[in-house]
């Protein structure tokens, strides 16, 4: 995905950032065991999240070893064990990467496009293997792909339709949630894909519109120069706000164990700073963006 | 059940301390915070278990002073969106067309694709049709087109209380989350000290003064 929702460091518990520390190491190794060296590459802060929900909603007992990390392999760095939640956020990733895959194909045009050509054929066999593994998500994910590809072809004027399509995708996602916490679980991951739909497209306003690319914020707001971006800031904060809220208080209700404190932290204080960090354009000044690709 | 464990303190906490915890679990719960939320019913759950737990406490330890939880007054009156929507809509129904009773009555089941290809059907563009096209967005989840068509209604409609109160709702945000928010940067006292300096020292260049005592 993205690489949007990260907790607020300033928030954390030395503790807190610690364990978070050792998920993000512990999700890089993962994704070695279990899709091989090049899904590393996937790692994102996005996927250490979906890690983080479904640590707590299985209560995977959290063990902690030493691996070398791989670039700077010098360092042996603290690392959760491979438990069952990681293999689930594992093959979410992969299968998830090359959804992004084929919706660059559609979106892009020229030299990007052919850099997501060749992306998606490197990702197509590890693609396949996670996709036997999780058959309900991968087809939820194509389906919701044709209906997202859909709506950019008619340059769709709403917010909402485009970004229940990407929702609807990490919604099903709820499936392998135990049945007591499946409702909050696909409210949860609805309004946290709904804002990770939104703030990518809000980031990515100015870069879309010079290209000439689908933009739902553009067409919603009918923006017709790309400096137009922060008139409709205020709008755009708060159905990103709602989201927020919504994805916050179906957390409340559901059972995260030890991970509970990350997990509000990124909600309550994450979501909101970057936004914030959005609005001041500083995800494009400096290459803090960990997504994948 | 462990009241105290219901309430996340150890069995000998002071009552200040209980006190403390139940507050903060009920202004977490509480019904407003989840007016937007198809999880309502979940929350007024949770809120009725915290509820029980702090009397509970309470009666064990009878000395304190009140025994009454002060919460209990919400979990008796609580009126979460959805329950407030589906009050008004039994009030309302007189008023409306045939077409638009059934699709209320979607609405309420929860049978949100029913409602929608009803709508899209319908040839009565006003603003009970709005309303409820907002209606149907909300449960979804979809805060941006919702607010469009409850505009919409309420532009068409304006003396309707019931458009109104949708409306309101959605905009209610939700202060327990607010409250939770990083502090932006905030000019701290030293700085704040070090600006006037400097403000002081260019009007004095020009030949003003801003303090007389720097």
């Amino acid at each position: 995905m993205y690489g949007y929702v990260r907790p607020y460091k300033g928030e954390l518990k030395v503790r807190e950032y610690e364990q978070y520390r050792a998920m993000y190491c512990g999700m890089c190794h993962a994704l070695e065991r279990r899709c091989g060296f090049g899904a590393r590459m996937l790692l994102s802060y996005d996927m250490c999240f979906l890690a983080m929900i479904f640590s707590g909603v299985l209560g995977c007992p959290m063990e902690v070893c030493r691996r070398r990390c791989p670039v700077s392999f010098w360092r042996r760095s603290a690392c959760t064990a491979l438990n069952k939640a990681m293999e689930l956020a594992a093959d979410s990733t992969v299968i998830l990467a090359y959804a992004k895959a084929c919706d660059g194909i559609l979106d892009e045009k020229g030299l990007k496009k052919l850099a997501y050509r060749v992306y998606r054929a490197l990702l197509c066999r590890k693609y396949r293997k996670s996709a036997m593994r999780l058959p309900a998500f991968a087809s939820a994910c194509e389906e919701n792909l044709n209906k997202l590809a859909q709506h950019e072809k008619d340059e769709t004027p709403s917010l909402d339709k485009p970004a229940s399509c990407f929702a609807d995708m990490l919604a099903a996602l709820s499936e392998y949630v135990p049945a007591g916490q499946r409702r909050q679980a696909r409210q949860l991951f609805y309004h946290i894909g709904r804002w990770v739909y939104l703030a990518d497209a809000w980031d990515d306003v100015e870069a879309d519109m010079a290209n000439g690319n689908y933009n739902c914020i553009a067409q919603r707001f009918e923006l017709r120069s790309p400096g137009e971006k922060e008139s409709v800031a205020g709008e755009i904060e708060k159905t990103l706000a709602f989201s927020a809220q919504v994805a916050a208080a179906s957390a409340e209700l559901m059972e995260l164990n030890s991970w509970a404190p990350i997990i509000r932290n990124v909600l309550y204080q994450g979501l909101p700073a970057m936004a914030c960090a959005i609005r001041q354009g500083q995800t494009k000044q400096r290459s803090s963006k960990h997504g994948s690709l | 059940m462990d009241p105290y464990k219901v309430l996340g303190v150890s069995r000998n906490a002071s009552d200040e301390e209980i006190k403390k915890a139940y507050r903060d679990l009920a202004r977490k719960y509480h019904p407003d915070n989840y007016v937007n939320n198809p999880l309502s019913d979940l929350a007024q759950e949770k809120m009725k278990e915290i509820n029980e737990a702090y009397d509970q406490i309470q009666r064990e330890r009878s000395g304190a002073g009140s025994s009454q939880s002060y919460g209990s007054a919400h979990s008796s009156g609580s009126s979460g969106g959805y329950n407030a929507y589906q009050q008004d809509y039994a009030g309302y129904q007189s008023s409306t067309s045939p077409e638009f009773v059934t699709i209320r009555q979607y609405i309420m089941n929860n049978d949100l694709n029913a409602a929608e290809q009803a709508l899209a059907r319908s040839q009565n563009r006003n603003a009970e049709w709005n309303f409820l096209m907002g209606s149907v967005c909300v449960r979804r989840g979809w805060y941006d087109e919702a607010r469009r068509y409850l505009n919409t209604a309420c532009r068409m409609d304006p003396a309707n209380r019931e458009y109104r109160m949708a409306l309101q709702n959605l905009n209610m945000s939700n202060t327990y989350y607010n409250a939770q928010r990083p502090m932006g940067t905030q000019d701290d006292f030293c700085s704040c000290c070090a600006k006037l300096w400097i403000a002081d020292t260019c009007c004095e260049c020009m030949g003003g003064d801003l303090c007389r005592c720097i």
